[in-house]
């Protein structure tokens, strides 16, 4: 097998560029390796080399990535890798996010294997886990010899093919991806002993994982409806023609603000591929009640009714994505005094 | 905040604590079915009875239930 070809991505700091002073730094290219490159290519051996090394500031990826991305994905084509490893980013969080989106990408683009490493806290494990392979490493550099012979192992066999284990045994952060592999016991006889386990109050651990979520004090009751300022929130993903905001119809990150008069009496979609949006369509109200909330105004009994609905696309959206955008409609009830809300959903 | 869902178990996993089940997936806040003004009837008492949940504590591990129309 010819030896393959191995870029590797790193920030300002491990690229030896500087500290967070260099944050700000541009990409820079290293055709040789260094920092945590240095140990991807001893750890490589005849199996691979690596052929450069791609340095980027945190904050010139973090603060503009639509621009950053795609000026990295140029700088790595020339060198046509077979593999592109990043960080690891450990808990440093735009770090994390800048290793995560660029092995996305690269993997879009090129079509080959990415590998990363991250604390398990890191903000960009949850966003990319998905995306790329994840090898949960400690929350300090202090880890990085462990990290990254975990990551070189995932990384040649994802281009040999050879087999990897479920993240629990591999040592990455799931990637919700449903994989078969052969087991000693059949699926029967695993359940049976859960079961009597479970009966004898003896420790099991179930083969699924379920998420937890975190627990939230119930907001207290509105003293004065007829002074609350009301809105309306909605995961169905109607929006105006041409969705300004760039929904997606399913695992949506982004999310819109739209006037009445961008959603009623005007060419509308919907970007939401987990319902048959023919009848909200047809009448918008079906979503968004307005006709009957503009009633409730004339009649004094709200305040006032925020001209504005705030739009989400709730199909597979992920946790993460959407506790997010969650906290940004927040922000926007805040800014606009806006008191209380009925969020409809499909 | 009150929550319309037609899938009220998603909506009490995740803790809401003032939510009516909508009337379908499809189309949560009315009821389609009916005649224009019996709709719009019907989409006044999901909004009139979240108003009067706004009014009122939270209550978790619990949904609404509105009567869309009269019988007779």
């Amino acid at each position: 097998m010819e030896t393959k070809r191995v870029v590797c991505y790193m920030n300002q700091f491990f690229g030896q560029v500087g500290g967070e002073d260099q944050a700000g730094a541009g990409f820079s290219v290293l055709e040789k390796p260094v920092g945590p490159a240095v140990l991807v290519g001893s750890t490589l051996g005849d199996f691979g080399e690596v052929v450069a090394c791609i340095i980027c500031g945190d904050n010139y990826m973090a603060d503009n990535p639509e621009t950053a991305v795609p000026e990295g994905l140029d700088l790595i084509e020339k060198y046509k890798p077979d593999l592109f490893i990043a960080g690891p980013a450990f808990n440093a969080g735009r770090y994390g996010m800048n290793c995560g989106r660029m092995c996305k990408a690269v993997a879009e683009k090129f079509g080959i294997p990415t590998v990363t490493g991250m604390y398990e806290e890191n903000p960009g494990a949850e966003l990319y886990r998905k995306d790329t392979y994840i090898v949960k490493t400690t929350n300090s550099a202090g880890g990085m010899k462990n990290a990254v012979p975990k990551m070189v192992s995932i990384g040649k066999r994802l281009i040999t093919g050879e087999e990897i284990k479920p993240a629990k045994l591999e040592g990455y952060i799931k990637r919700d991806s449903l994989r078969n592999y052969m087991t000693e016991e059949y699926a029967g006889e695993r359940g049976i002993k859960m079961l009597l386990a479970r009966l004898k109050g003896e420790p099991y651990e179930s083969e699924a994982e379920f998420p937890t979520f975190a627990e939230y004090d119930s907001p207290p009751p509105i003293a004065d409806l007829k002074k609350a300022k009301v809105a309306i929130v909605s995961d169905g993903g109607l929006v105006p023609m041409g969705n300004p905001d760039g929904l997606r119809d399913h695992n949506s990150t982004a999310w819109g603000e739209y006037k009445f008069s961008q959603i009623f009496g005007t060419d509308i979609e919907v970007y939401h591929a987990g319902y048959d949006s023919t009848y909200v369509q047809q009448d918008p109200n079906r979503l968004y009640p307005v006709d009957v909330l503009k009633e409730l105004v004339e009649a004094g009994e709200i305040g006032e009714l925020y001209d504005g609905i705030f739009v989400a696309s709730g199909n597979c959206a992920s946790i993460s994505a959407a506790q997010n955008i969650g906290k940004q409609i927040a922000q926007r009830f805040k800014d606009e005094g806006i008191s209380a809300a009925i969020l409809t959903s499909t | 905040m009150v929550q319309i869902a037609s899938v009220t178990d998603a909506a009490m996993l995740v803790g809401v604590s003032r939510l009516i089940r909508g009337y379908r997936l499809i189309c949560p806040a009315s009821d389609f079915t009916l005649d224009k003004d019996s709709e719009k009837e019907s989409r006044r008492r999901y909004v009139k009875r979240a108003m009067d949940m706004l009014k009122k504590p939270g209550q978790k591990n619990h949904f609404e239930v509105v009567k869309l129309v009269d019988a007779g």
